[in-house]
């Protein structure tokens, strides 16, 4: 038998206490002994630096076990204050140890308030505490002492919990024994937080033991104020810090006092037996809702509510369903991106989702109450999977989210609490109360959410702080990097201790080492690198060798060489803890965040022109004799030297003017170069072309989708680009140019990002970093089928391939019409992921818009982590590198999951800050007419799509719009009588005149051209709003008509189909009577074709004239000419009588039909 | 009711124990004067009795073999066993499969063909079922046989083991086992050569954790052997001193 307990390494480290026993309620409601094994140990260490005591424990870390635990490499300091919570501060206050790392910093937290936390079920704040302790950057650990055999029973005694003061007790008998093992004097360094004040029997500083002093928060940050003793102790003790206390220290005076409160309402409230009228449902228990989970009776997923239409929210389940939550009240309290149960309603009460766009905030109440804008369909055909949620889950939302609060009414006194309105659209409003609420109006916010409880309308929060005034382009800044979570710090000292000593720009040698354990290709590949104008971290360059003699000859070699980030950044390092942090480099409009510091993004490792390089490398070696087939790749490390950095235009230029050209003589990679090296380039270029094409061809065989974003640059006036941004330097937008150099380059990439992809799968394909993208499935895509259904397009989505032919064919027209569809079928894809090939099965690996079997991140390492995660798996691979530590499926998975995080942030805070500066300059410049196309219509308004500037926006038309109202537009109406009404619906909007005669004044279908007026309008809640105004229909000028004959299918296809309203041509539209439609259709017969002319020749707006033979009363009419012959004289009679009561009428460039059909 | 840390970042389980380490393990021999041989071993809260009778004549001829002995086993669990009171599971599927597990175990080890026409009886009783109850059935049962003084080709020794939380940890006790989410994987092996006896696993389990997690079963049944064998010895040496022989 053994008394010390034995583990594997035989050496007895610990043995077993007395066991836990307690009980809990037995499932038929008895009482059941719970009996817990409790072992205490030797073998704890104090996890401080330079602690000698601890220093043989240290050995514990060696080994493979211990690679699996790597906070434990986490230590507090002893030269500094150490800080010991008690499990009331950590439970009130874990955010402002989240926010506030240099305050609470050198943290130890007791393992036992850990254990307490899971006990009861406190998930959010067992987490922040654990990312806490897994933060590289920050010094907090946990301390088993609920294992320590010192402290066991201490703690044991204790941890009930259950006695007052308690906690409290075991922070002190925790900072105590910290005091004692460190020996620290009686200089206080160990502070103990504990919001239970101090009284006589528990006095501040604990007598007869090391002197470790007990503080509530709110003193501790006013002790730090005083310039205290205590504030030297702290990392650094700037004034900035003194003030960030002060402020703190207010507001959590604030939140205490609150918070009392509030304990204080509930306990009354509660008191009268639940009086409150609960306006949600409950939600339902933990054991409910598993049980349900596991019988299929609800479902788990993820919420997510529609941006157009607030009201409308859809969970996606993990099976991919989507179930439509029809109001507010159904959806319980669950806020965007939370995760839910939902039960799914029977078939019965399934509802339509709604059609009108939500106006920002205005309209409507929120709260409870019938399903709004849905109840109409219930049970309809168009009805969709409909559910209510029965539980939160987990709440997914990060931190703090950005607010405002909505402005008062002049002289209005200033309420208690009041709504706080988050920017994103998406959220609820918040209720908050502050005792300074009246300086914060007209400020951003950063707000946090405490809880919603099902007896009130709105969650309740508190204000954590205030970022500044609503429009200043600073702090709209930093609303912006907030609300996406992206960290701007920079890079710890610690991390660039880690850099190379190298100045930028200086020269740098290649190490002879590295050249001799490398493949050599200077001097045998010539090597050029195409970037972007202006690009300073070249990530990849290009090169090309002829094969002269092997297996292989007559072949050409094709290299992608990459930059080697994983040479100088180490894995494991703290240089690759703060990358893989980042995740990846954010670009906002007029500033980027680097995920490497500058010395390796652009210099060291970025592959400059003519300087000597380490390079990862991936040569192709291909037959362009025979098609561009590739023979074999060859991956591994290189060392390359590129003779030319140029730029897209330049090798364009080059490439398309030939060596002559004296534009292409002047550009800077080219002076002093000589004729025959030009002329070399650029029939290098010509090769690199022509396997991009092959490459480029092969891909949209396999059904590769071409899509471009609509990424608008904004111009900023000189100077002021990189730095803080006014106002009135934005002087533009513009859209990116494609170049066909794009996309060859691109195509090398997409090449070899496929080839390592399928090598790394294979070595490890358990643990592969992978990309892959899923179909589309969501609201955007089905908006696109419905639009182009609509618009008389077939999509064919039941595959990439089938969506890539049908989107072409059906892009036949005008370049705005084309510049749409693409936009909203690249809004429709789906988002690619990361992901761990053991997670996934290999038929989802699949990446939809490339139409790749597999495909990864490899060519851009400098601001990518996930690159540089797939240069050491394929460096490991080839055998050309250590073995990547930890590759085990688990870990790359939670790697994808937050690489996919970071992404997807960058992305947003890219797209928000375009946002904000094209919202500044049509503030600024506004309002600016432009031209437009009408896209998508609702109940409400319809969506139009400027291109000038890439801008997607609603316009809001109400049933009465009123002259002298928001459109401009409608003023032409007025003069019409009695007035009018407007109709909506998902294909048009009519103005229709009223008192009788309801004849059609005016119709602007889907894909007509627009005018419209766009306006910065200053709505507080979101980034500076825009307002569009309708100005002009030009309601006989679609955009993008079909090709001619494409045009007389359509007519000849609506009318066999006995449409009333038939299009003719590709603008406007006739309504046709039955009488003159047989007419038509009689001279059809004897026709056989129409001719549909197109513009007039006068103006780029399209007209069009019908020829109908035989009829040239109607063709003169129609404006057109000539005709065949008298033959269907009676026909013409008909359709000239109509023709003459005025049913024709022809306006400048439009055709309208007004009237009444007379049968 | 939330998820817990069964193996917490900074290398501890619920109980303490490091992911590698082994329950406490107690074991007593020769409890029973009836019985020919029994044992009592206790791993962490497990608490397992088994008795061993034979060789004996065989109970019905038409059992009996002629040329080597059988093997019968018998593994129940008491009805106050866990928390809440069971119904005798003496007779049903579980405890079936569980002696049929026994009988495969030991037939092989034990010398049957030194007892022609001749039955051994193994009964294992769990009397406080906390997780890795068949192995403490096993490591019991190879020690009542020892005690009952049938020869053995080499000890049986069992251990569990398991993925909790992306780290395989050794001997679970019943709450990982339950709520941990991980495939438990029980092996009994022959120390002296290594050799695997019974490998058995109750859930899916990928090939790489597989392989590392047999390996530390291994290495904590070969830790249970140093001690089985330590206390077969003490006992050992205690009959000899009772018996007078030991100087």
């Amino acid at each position: 038998m053994s008394e010390r307990g034995r583990g594997v390494e035989g050496m007895g480290r610990f043995a077993k206490a007395a066991d836990k026993v307690f009980a809990v309620r037995s499932k038929r409601n008895g009482v059941t002994r719970v009996v817990r094994e409790r072992y205490v140990r030797q073998d704890w260490e104090c996890r401080t630096e330079g602690c000698e005591r601890c220093a043989g424990q240290a050995t514990a870390d060696a080994g493979d076990l211990w690679g699996a635990f790597p906070s434990l490499a986490r230590r507090v300091s002893g030269a500094r204050l150490i800080l010991v919570p008690d499990f009331g501060v950590l439970c009130e206050h874990t955010q402002l140890f989240t926010a506030y790392p240099a305050l609470f910093d050198n943290v130890v937290v007791s393992g036992s308030a850990i254990t307490r936390l899971q006990d009861i079920g406190y998930t959010r704040t067992l987490e922040e505490i654990r990312t806490l302790t897994a933060d590289t950057r920050r010094s907090v650990v946990v301390f088993s002492d609920h294992a320590c055999e010192d402290l066991a029973g201490e703690v044991q005694r204790l941890s009930g919990g259950a006695t007052p003061g308690a906690a409290r007790d075991l922070a002190v008998v925790l900072g105590n024994f910290y005091a004692d093992h460190l020996g620290l004097g009686p200089d206080v360094s160990v502070v103990v937080l504990s919001n239970e004040a101090a009284s006589e029997d528990r006095p501040a500083v604990t007598p007869d033991a090391p002197v470790v002093e007990v503080l509530t928060t709110a003193e501790y940050l006013r002790a730090l104020q005083a310039g205290s003793r205590l504030s030297h102790m702290l990392r650094s003790g700037d004034a900035a810090l003194v003030d960030k206390a002060a402020l703190l220290n207010e507001s959590l005076d604030e939140l205490l006092a609150r918070k009392r409160e509030q304990e204080a309402a509930r306990a009354a409230g509660e008191g009268e037996g639940g009086s409150e009228s609960l306006m949600f449902e409950p939600h339902a228990s933990e054991a409910v809702v598993e049980a349900g989970l596991k019988s299929g009776v609800l479902v788990a997923g993820v919420l997510a509510v529609s941006r157009r239409n607030r009201r409308a929210a859809f969970v996606t389940s993990r099976t991919g369903e989507r179930i439509y939550i029809s109001s507010l009240k159904a959806r319980n309290r669950a806020i965007q991106d939370d995760e839910v149960a939902v039960r799914i309603l029977p078939r019965s009460l399934w509802e339509v989702p709604p059609q009108s766009m939500s106006r920002g905030r205005g309209g409507g109440s929120e709260g409870s109450g019938a399903s709004e804008g849905g109840d109409s369909g219930t049970g309809s055909e168009d009805a969709v999977m409909t559910g209510s949620v029965v539980a939160v889950m987990r709440r997914t939302l990060s931190g703090p989210m950005i607010a405002t609060l909505p402005a008062l009414n002049d002289g209005a006194l200033v309420p208690n609490s009041v709504l706080a309105v988050p920017m994103d659209i998406r959220l609820p409003k918040i209720r908050v109360s502050s005792s300074r609420l009246a300086s914060l109006f007209g400020q951003r916010l950063l707000v946090s959410l405490d809880e919603w409880r099902a007896s009130s309308a709105y969650p309740s929060g508190h204000v954590v702080r205030a970022l500044g005034a609503v429009g200043d382009a600073a702090v709209e800044m930093e609303a912006l990097l907030l609300a996406n979570t992206i960290v701007v710090e920079p890079f710890s000292p610690a991390a660039l201790a880690e850099l190379p000593d190298h100045e930028i720009g200086a020269a740098w040698e290649v190490p002879a080492a590295e050249v001799a354990a490398r493949r050599d290709v200077r001097g045998l590949h010539r090597v050029a690198s195409i970037d972007p104008p202006g690009s300073k971290d070249v990530d990849d360059a290009l090169s090309v060798c002829e094969v002269t003699s092997g297996k292989h000859a007559g072949c050409v070699e094709f290299g992608v060489h990459i930059a080697d980030v994983s040479h100088f950044v180490a894995a494991g390092s703290v240089l690759d803890a703060e990358a893989r942090q980042r995740g990846t480099t954010v670009y906002l409009a007029d500033r980027r965040y680097d995920m490497l510091p500058a010395v390796l993004s652009e210099d060291l490792c970025s592959l400059r022109g003519g300087v000597d390089r380490l390079a990862v490398s991936a040569i192709f070696t291909v037959d362009v004799s025979k098609g561009f087939s590739v023979r074999d790749v060859w991956f591994g490390r290189t060392v390359i030297n590129s003779s030319y950095q140029l730029e897209y235009g330049q090798a364009q230029a080059l490439f398309d003017e030939g060596v002559g050209s004296a534009k292409v003589a002047r550009f800077a990679p080219f002076a002093g170069v000589s004729q025959d090296d030009l002329a070399q380039l650029r029939r290098d270029i010509g090769l690199l072309v022509g396997f991009g094409r092959a490459l480029k061809e092969k891909r949209r065989a396999r059904g590769a989708l071409e899509l471009h974003s609509d990424e608008m640059r904004v111009q900023f006036s000189e100077g002021t680009a990189g730095s803080a941004v006014a106002t009135s330097s934005v002087v533009g937008l513009s859209a990116k140019v494609q170049l066909e150099m794009m996309d060859i380059v691109a195509e090398f990439m997409i090449l070899a990002n496929e080839a390592v992809a399928e090598r790394v799968y294979v070595a490890y394909p358990e643990a592969a970093l992978l990309r892959r993208h899923p179909l589309p499935r969501n609201e955007a895509f089905e908006d696109l089928v419905r639009v182009a259904t609509l618009r008389g397009y077939a999509l064919d989505t039941s595959s990439n391939a089938g969506l890539a032919a049908s989107l072409s064919a059906a892009m036949v027209g005008d370049g705005e019409t084309l510049q749409l569809l693409r936009q909203l079928a690249t809004a429709a894809m789906s988002e690619a992921v990361y992901f761990s090939t053991g997670s996934v099965a290999e038929d989802e690996f699949y990446h939809y818009g490339l139409a790749a079997a597999y495909y990864t991140h490899f060519t851009s390492p400098i601001r990518r982590y996930a690159d540089v995660m797939v240069h050491r798996e394929l460096l490991a691979a080839v055998g050309d590198g250590p073995v990547v530590p930890s590759l085990a499926n688990r870990g790359v998975e939670l790697l994808a999951a937050h690489l996919n995080d970071r992404n997807r942030v960058a992305k947003a805070a890219q797209r928000d800050s375009v946002d904000l500066f094209r919202n500044l300059y049509f503030k600024l410049h506004g309002p600016v007419e432009a031209s437009g196309v009408a896209y998508s219509f609702f109940d409400n308004g319809f969506e139009v799509y400027v291109a000038e500037y890439g801008l997607r926006a609603p316009v809001y038309v109400s049933a009465t719009e009123l002259a002298g109202g928001e459109h401009p537009w409608f003023a032409q109406f007025e003069s019409s009588g009695s007035g009018y009404a407007v109709e909506l619906d998902a294909g048009s909007l009519r103005v229709v005149a009223r008192g009788g005669s309801d004849a059609e004044l005016a119709r602007i279908e889907l894909f007509d051209r627009v005018r419209v007026s766009i306006s910065g309008s200053d709505a507080l809640a979101r980034v500076g709003g825009i307002a569009v105004s309708l100005v002009g229909a030009d309601a006989g000028d679609r955009a993008g008509g079909a090709s001619e004959r494409g045009q007389q299918a359509d007519f000849r296809e609506l009318l066999n189909a006995d449409r009333r309203v038939a299009r003719v041509g590709g603008s406007g539209y006739a309504e046709l009577g039955s009488g003159a439609r047989r007419a038509a259709a009689a001279t059809r017969m004897k026709q056989q074709c129409y001719e549909l002319t197109g513009t007039d020749g006068r103006s780029a707006r399209k007209s069009w004239y019908v020829r109908f033979a035989g009829s040239s009363r109607a063709a003169a009419a129609g404006g057109g000419s000539g005709s065949d012959g008298g033959e269907g004289a009676g026909d013409d009679a008909q359709f000239a009588a109509r023709t003459e009561a005025g049913v024709w009428e022809r306006g400048p460039g439009r055709r309208r039909y007004s009237g009444r059909d007379q049968r | 009711m939330s998820r817990r840390e069964f193996v917490s970042p900074e290398g501890l389980r619920l109980d303490g124990r490091r992911p590698d380490e082994l329950r406490k393990l107690q074991a007593r021999m020769d409890l029973f004067s009836r019985a020919d041989g029994s044992a009592y071993v206790e791993m962490g809260n497990t608490k397992v009795v088994a008795a061993v009778y034979g060789p004996r004549e065989v109970r019905r001829a038409s059992m009996a073999k002629h040329d080597r002995a059988v093997v019968r086993a018998e593994f129940g669990m008491a009805t106050f066993a866990t928390g809440e009171r069971k119904k005798s599971s003496k007779g049903d599927k579980r405890s079936a499969e569980v002696s049929q597990m026994l009988v495969a175990t030991f037939e092989p080890v034990i010398l049957t063909e030194l007892f022609p026409r001749s039955q051994i009886d193994i009964f294992v009783h769990v009397l406080q079922a906390d997780g890795g109850n068949v192995a403490a059935a096993i490591n019991a049962a190879t020690l009542a046989l020892i005690d009952a003084g049938i020869p053995l080709k080499d000890f049986v020794v069992a251990c569990s083991a398991g993925h909790i939380d992306g780290a395989n940890v050794l001997d679970l006790n019943y709450l990982e086992d339950s709520s941990g989410g991980g495939p438990e994987l029980l092996l009994a092996m022959l120390p002296t050569e290594a050799t695997l006896s019974l490998v058995k696993i109750n859930d899916r389990i990928p090939l790489d954790v597989y392989d590392a997690l047999v390996s530390l079963a291994m290495k904590g049944a070969a830790l249970i052997h140093e001690v089985l064998v330590a206390k077969v010895k003490e006992h050992a040496h205690q009959q000899a001193a009772s018996l007078g022989t030991i100087v």
